[in-house]
């Protein structure tokens, strides 16, 4: 008993003196982003999430930041299964595949018409593309050209274009 | 003690219930003693009584002893008792004594009363089609109904007395040429070395018996049914039957044999293999589920599937508990309310039941105090949990459940992970009288650990005698 009682304590202290590998987050107080649309205005890069999850800065990392501050609980980028790059925005994508919050699962799409994440994840969730980041990854690093799936938006309705 | 009037009738003192008669017989006076209670007034009137004053004869008062003991007193059990304590002991266990003033001996005839609780169907241990005798608090109706399912010379009573106070009867059950001698002696030994006041309840028993051992989990497995002991007799292991208690205990035991059913017996070797795999796979759901919920609802959240974290996202809304708060006072909930049906008569508890699990259950849903996808998880987690088949065994489960749960709640499944091993490492290190406990989980004898064998390729012999494991 006596052993189990030292253990419990030492837990406790290793627990509130944050030495632990994890840290609690409550499910309670995410907020899952599935898709994200990136596009660009007067030099500045905007930042959809859905669900009124918006961020804007001079680089990805400062949109997801600007994101993060500004949402009204904890953004939960680990469920973003859609990216979309709109317009010129594809020319930052090293930033998107050096970010590590992103899963290497996520797919990627060059947009086209006003894309909002809001009204493409109903229809991203039964038509998906078919380049990941880690297929993007990989062809980066092996410096091959990749094409990316175009997702147009035309009156408010969406059309996925796969080349294979 | 000195085996004399004086001796005896001081013994009992002022006893109510302890009945002292002069008897003449063939002209000498006898002392009869009888405990009113355990034996029965027309068998010593018929059997003892009435042979003492009309058929006893005899010039001196050995020959009277001599001629009684050789049948004049028409008694199918007659024992010669020539120690003081032998004759308390005699007396205890419904015997009537007959003193011969002057002589050195006496004579104990049974009369022992046939007021018993009858043997019903078993309680807990129910089968659809095995057998419906079960064990009752008298040991030899007992013995009797082992007897019945095993017609064998072979099988073997080793009776012993335990507990000073309460002189507890204890038969150990074995089968010459099956049963390991070794773990035979060790069992014997074990019983006749304790020096207790009492065997009277189940927990002395198992606590005597097993060393008590700092452990939750059981190290003695017991049964209600008869045919099950027989099995397991066959089998190489050891029966304990005590007096008073309707149930018997079966040694070793391991993790294998308390996922046993009696009811895969009674089915074929597939469909009883089928319901095993469920048993196992319910057993890692009551003890996995609740401390999983946590470390994926408040650590690892990006491992479950997007549809499924908006569904416990969308369930908690509006929840003010953190999901670990919410979980363990579910768990300790679950707990109080099984705690509260088994206190309170049957009828009463299923009421309890009812108000505590849907009507306060929904009404919390409802209230927004506790999330629906946490009162699944642990509602869930505690139905498996009925499904095992051994009480004490489930009893265990339920509270490392919450150990692996608190686990959980600390470091997510880092902390999980830990708890089991440490249950692992546990488990690992128990023994029951010298077979470990995770034996049919070794690499050597994995086959079978958890389907069932076909009868026909069973080994009958001795599979998981004393020696098995043994480090």
């Amino acid at each position: 008993m006596k052993k189990i009682v030292l253990l419990a304590i030492a837990v406790a202290l290793v627990a509130m003196a944050g030495w632990l590998p994890v840290k609690p987050r409550d499910v309670a107080d995410l907020l899952p982003v599935e898709v994200l649309v990136l596009s660009e205005r007067d030099g500045l890069l905007y930042l959809d999430g859905g669900n009124d999850l918006a961020g804007q800065g001079r680089s990805w990392a400062e949109a997801v930041e600007d994101l993060t501050e500004t949402a009204p609980g904890v953004a939960f980028f680990d469920t973003v299964a859609h990216i979309v790059l709109c317009g010129d925005t594809w020319t930052h994508l090293d930033q998107v595949l050096n970010d590590r919050a992103l899963r290497p699962a996520a797919r990627v799409y060059l947009g086209q018409g006003n894309v909002e994440a809001d009204s493409a994840a109903p229809y991203l969730a039964t038509h998906q593309g078919d380049k990941t980041l880690q297929d993007l990854q990989a062809a980066w690093l092996e410096e091959r050209t990749v094409t990316l799936p175009p997702l147009t938006e035309t009156d408010g309705r969406y059309r996925l274009i796969n080349d294979g | 003690m000195e085996l004399t009037a004086a001796a005896i009738e001081a013994a009992f003192g002022e006893t109510g219930d302890f009945v002292v008669r002069e008897v003449e017989a063939a002209g000498w006076r006898l002392r009869l003693y009888f405990i009113d209670g355990l034996v029965t007034g027309g068998t010593i009137s018929e059997y003892v009584l009435r042979p003492l004053a009309q058929a006893l004869t005899g010039a001196t008062m050995g020959q009277l002893v001599e001629r009684a003991e050789r049948g004049a007193v028409y008694n199918a059990v007659c024992v010669r008792v020539t120690d003081g304590d032998d004759a308390l002991s005699k007396l205890l266990n419904g015997f009537a004594l007959v003193l011969f003033p002057g002589e050195k001996t006496a004579l104990a005839f049974e009369a022992k009363t046939t007021v018993n609780r009858s043997t019903g169907a078993p309680q807990v241990e129910n089968t659809v089609k095995g057998a419906k005798d079960a064990f009752n608090e008298n040991m030899r109706i007992n013995t009797g109904l082992i007897r019945r399912h095993m017609r064998s010379e072979k099988l073997r009573f080793t009776q012993l007395v335990v507990g000073t106070q309460t002189a507890t009867n204890v038969s150990v059950a074995w089968v010459d040429g099956v049963t390991d001698p070794d773990l035979i002696e060790k069992t014997v030994q074990r019983l006749k070395s304790l020096d207790v006041d009492s065997l009277a309840t189940t927990a002395a028993a198992e606590e005597y018996l097993t060393g008590s051992r700092k452990t939750a989990f059981p190290l003695l497995q017991y049964t209600e049914r008869t045919d099950r002991f027989v099995t397991a007799l066959l089998a190489g292991r050891v029966g304990i039957l005590i007096d008073g208690l309707p149930l018997a205990y079966l040694a070793p035991v391991n993790l294998g044999r308390l996922m046993d059913s009696p009811e895969d017996l009674s089915r074929d070797f597939v469909s009883a293999s089928a319901l095993r795999v469920l048993r196992y796979a319910a057993l890692l759901v009551t003890l996995l589920l609740p401390g999983l919920y946590v470390a994926m609802a408040a650590f690892h959240q990006e491992m479950l599937p997007t549809a499924l974290l908006q569904s416990v996202i969308e369930s908690k809304q509006n929840v003010p508990f953190p999901t670990i708060i919410e979980v363990l006072f579910l768990l300790l909930a679950f707990e109080i309310l099984q705690e509260a049906g088994l206190q309170l008569p049957q009828s009463i508890g299923q009421t309890v039941s009812i108000i505590g699990g849907l009507v306060v259950g929904s009404a919390a849903v409802e209230a927004k105090l506790i999330s629906p996808a946490a009162l699944i998880a642990v509602s869930v987690a505690g139905i498996c949990g009925f499904a095992l088949p051994g009480r004490d065994f489930a009893d265990a489960i339920r509270i490392w459940r919450l150990v692996l749960a608190v686990a959980a709640s600390i470091a997510g499944l880092f902390g999980l992970t830990a708890a089991v091993l440490l249950l692992v490492a546990r488990l690992a290190g128990l023994q029951s009288y010298g077979a470990a406990y995770l034996a049919p989980f070794s690499a050597a004898s994995g086959g079978g650990a958890i389907l069932r064998k076909r009868l026909v390729t069973r080994n009958q012999k001795p599979e998981d005698a004393g020696q098995e494991g043994k480090p």
